[in-house]
């Protein structure tokens, strides 16, 4: 882990700790309708001020309070082609299978690799310091999941081209 | 300090009635009754008769039951000899969600807040046998989420998102009495504005209320702060309006105790009293405040590796499973439990639980 | 589909609530102002006064002026920050007063919006941290809640 790592991540809990105050509220605007307020984005009274906290311009977080629901977006540390093949196929994986994460969105917000949507049902029934644990710890894994993958593609490119090169090591 | 444990459904609005032998919780579709048993709150009845989240709860001096809900519906529950419920339906001719709802002290009016910008007045009209509401609609812009009587029973103070706390004449003719001349007005037919206050990053108001005397009116905004007004005199500008800075997270809602004294709670967990008068109020002492609760000594030692750990990973020292307060989620209500003028307890629900605590410290 | 359907009739209302923008009272912060402030800031930074440069950067902040005025205060306020020296961050943060520590926290946010900010993000998170640790997290509440934007 490096120096900056602390400080990013201590930026992303307290600010999603502020932005986690929320409350039960139906639309103003389609009656009887109850819906994520930062998701259909047509009520300026309810939705917030954005927070955006980069570590640099590949660690970005995107946190987008609303009165009943805060949408926070990540965008993976991707520094050469490969990364970029396995962050892609990581959020994949995982967005397929969002219904069992609960509060992951199922598409990420355009420029960030993947969209966490916490509305007020969630922190109703889950504990919010465990929220924002999570989406900490998802951030952390996720960095040391991509590096591993990546070394294990390392390891086994090299394994293959070893045993298709053997008939010509004579 | 008394926990009445209901379950894990989280609650969004609890209510005594006057002699405490009876409290209404609304969650869900539903509103569950208990019955005090002496030793603990039994679930009685429970009622049904919302198609969507019932938003607020509130019981008057003759026991009778007012609900509303997003279904953009009121309803009020009288009991009948038989032990059953029978609901009333309320005309409240309004096309969005019913936010708050709340009798006035004498117990004869409710007021509904909307998210259709209205307030909804609501008696009773013995000719017809139904209740019917009349609207309080400009200048309100945005959904109203709490609304507080003043001790009069005539006027009405709403908190809405747009940043505003206003105070309202609820004056029905008919069914009041001429109310006495007061700081915010002397001739008040319905619907007059006797004020309108709000500061300047018009962060949304989550709950008003009067002091028990009716001469000062607080509210609670997202921003954290905690606002008294003091009027001096009809359509002049206040005597003073009081900001208090807290380091707390946003509060959701507030009771007065004394002239001096009032108590906020919110996504903290905990309750917060502040005492000041007109020159200035500041924070005074946290009820179960965990930097002194039991449970923080709960917190299991660790190695030293493990903290660096934990302190580098998740930039937090210790695994927290639970908070070291009693409610372990944010408090959505907070009412006064005993005493009117002088209040010595309070009741807070939010998780699933109903708790009375001391005001005193 | 014919494209009387695609219209959104609610823009059209204006009683809508689409169109209930939350006012904000002008401070009347003109594109000349900011450029006073960045030859003044520049002086200050140049004679090493980092604390004066950061609290006249954050003195007047642009709400309700045009974009292209906040976006001229935004690297005012971002030279002023990526300029000073990391050890004196504790110190200035110290100095500053409740209502610029907010607006502070809100340029913080801002500017680790755009691609300038970001390639000096941990510049900003060092800010922040402080800025946190001496406002609370308060400083952060405000910045979400308050309409006034930088």
């Amino acid at each position: 882990m490096s120096q900056s790592l602390r400080p990013y991540l201590n930026a992303v809990r307290v600010s999603l700790d502020a932005a986690l105050c929320l409350d039960n509220f139906a639309s103003e605007l389609v009656e009887r309708h109850n819906y994520p307020e930062v998701e259909a984005g047509n009520n300026p009274m309810a939705l917030l001020n954005p927070m955006h906290i980069s570590r640099n311009e590949n660690e970005r977080v995107l946190i987008e309070p609303s009165i009943n629901s805060v949408r926070v977006s990540i965008s993976i540390k991707q520094a050469d082609e490969i990364e970029q093949i396995l962050v892609r196929q990581f959020t994949r994986f995982l967005t397929r299978r969002a219904e069992n994460f609960f509060i992951l969105r199922r598409k990420p917000v355009e420029g960030y690799d993947i969209s966490f949507l916490i509305t007020n049902h969630h922190t109703e029934t889950m504990l919010k310091h465990k929220l924002v644990d999570f989406i900490i710890e998802f951030m952390q894994e996720v960095d040391k999941e991509i590096s591993e993958i990546k070394l294990f593609l390392n390891a086994r490119a090299r394994l293959v081209a070893e045993a298709y090169l053997v008939p010509f090591d004579s | 300090m008394q926990v009445i444990e209901l379950g894990h459904e989280s609650i969004t609005d609890h209510s005594f009635s006057a002699d405490k032998s009876l409290l209404a919780v609304a969650r869900g579709n539903r509103v569950e009754l208990y019955f005090n048993t002496g030793s603990r709150y039994e679930l009685g009845t429970t009622l049904v008769g919302h198609e969507k989240t019932v938003t607020a709860v509130d019981i008057n001096i003759f026991n009778q039951i007012v609900t509303c809900s997003q279904d953009r519906n009121a309803l009020v529950w009288e009991a009948q000899k038989d032990g059953s419920w029978k609901q009333t339906l309320v005309l409240l001719r309004i096309n969005r969600a019913a936010t708050c709802v709340r009798w006035s002290p004498n117990g004869v009016k409710f007021a509904v807040g909307s998210g259709a910008r209205v307030i909804a007045v609501c008696y009773y009209e013995h000719d017809n046998d139904w209740w019917i509401a009349k609207h309080i609609k400009k200048p309100l812009k945005s959904t109203v989420l709490s609304v507080a009587w003043h001790p009069n029973s005539v006027l009405l103070a709403a908190a809405t998102t747009d940043g505003h706390a206003r105070v309202f004449s609820g004056y029905v003719k008919g069914v009041d009495e001429r109310p006495e001349p007061s700081p915010w007005g002397e001739r008040l037919p319905f619907q007059t504005m006797c004020g309108d206050f709000t500061d300047d990053s018009a962060a949304w108001v989550h709950d008003v209320a009067f002091s028990p005397s009716g001469d000062a009116l607080a509210w609670v905004t997202h921003d954290s702060s905690v606002l008294v007004a003091y009027p001096s005199a009809p359509e002049q500008p206040p005597r003073a309006i009081v900001a208090i800075a807290s380091s707390f997270l946003p509060f959701s809602s507030v009771v007065w105790t004394n002239e001096t004294q009032l108590v906020a709670a919110g996504y903290d967990c905990h309750p917060v009293v502040f005492e000041g008068t007109e020159s200035g109020w500041t924070f005074a002492y946290s009820i179960d405040d965990p930097a002194r609760s039991n449970k923080a000594s709960e917190v299991r030692e660790q190695s030293a590796l493990n903290m660096f750990r934990q302190l580098d990973l998740k930039g937090t020292q210790d695994v927290q499973t639970t908070l070291p307060t009693v409610h372990q989620n944010a408090i959505k209500t907070l009412r006064a439990f005993e005493g009117t003028a002088n209040v010595t307890k309070v009741s807070t629900s939010g998780d699933g639980k109903v708790v009375v605590f001391a005001v005193s410290e | 589909m014919s494209s009387f359907r695609q219209i959104d009739v609610d823009r059209l209302d204006p009683e809508s609530v689409v169109n209930q923008i939350p006012e904000v009272a002008p401070s009347g912060v003109e594109l000349g102002d900011v450029q006073a402030l960045e030859s003044q800031v520049k002086q200050l930074l140049q004679s090493g006064k980092g604390a004066e440069a950061l609290a006249a950067a954050l003195a007047r902040p642009p709400y309700g002026s045009s974009e292209q005025v906040k976006d001229a205060q935004l690297k005012v306020v971002t030279s002023v920050l990526t300029t000073v020296r990391a050890s004196e961050i504790p110190t200035i943060v110290e100095s500053l007063d409740t209502t610029s520590r907010v607006v502070l926290v809100k340029y913080l946010y801002k500017a680790m919006g755009v691609p300038s900010g970001q390639a000096n993000g941990s510049v900003l998170l060092s800010w922040l941290e402080r800025a946190v640790e001496f406002g609370g997290q308060v400083a952060i509440v405000r910045h979400i809640t308050d309409r006034r934007t930088v």
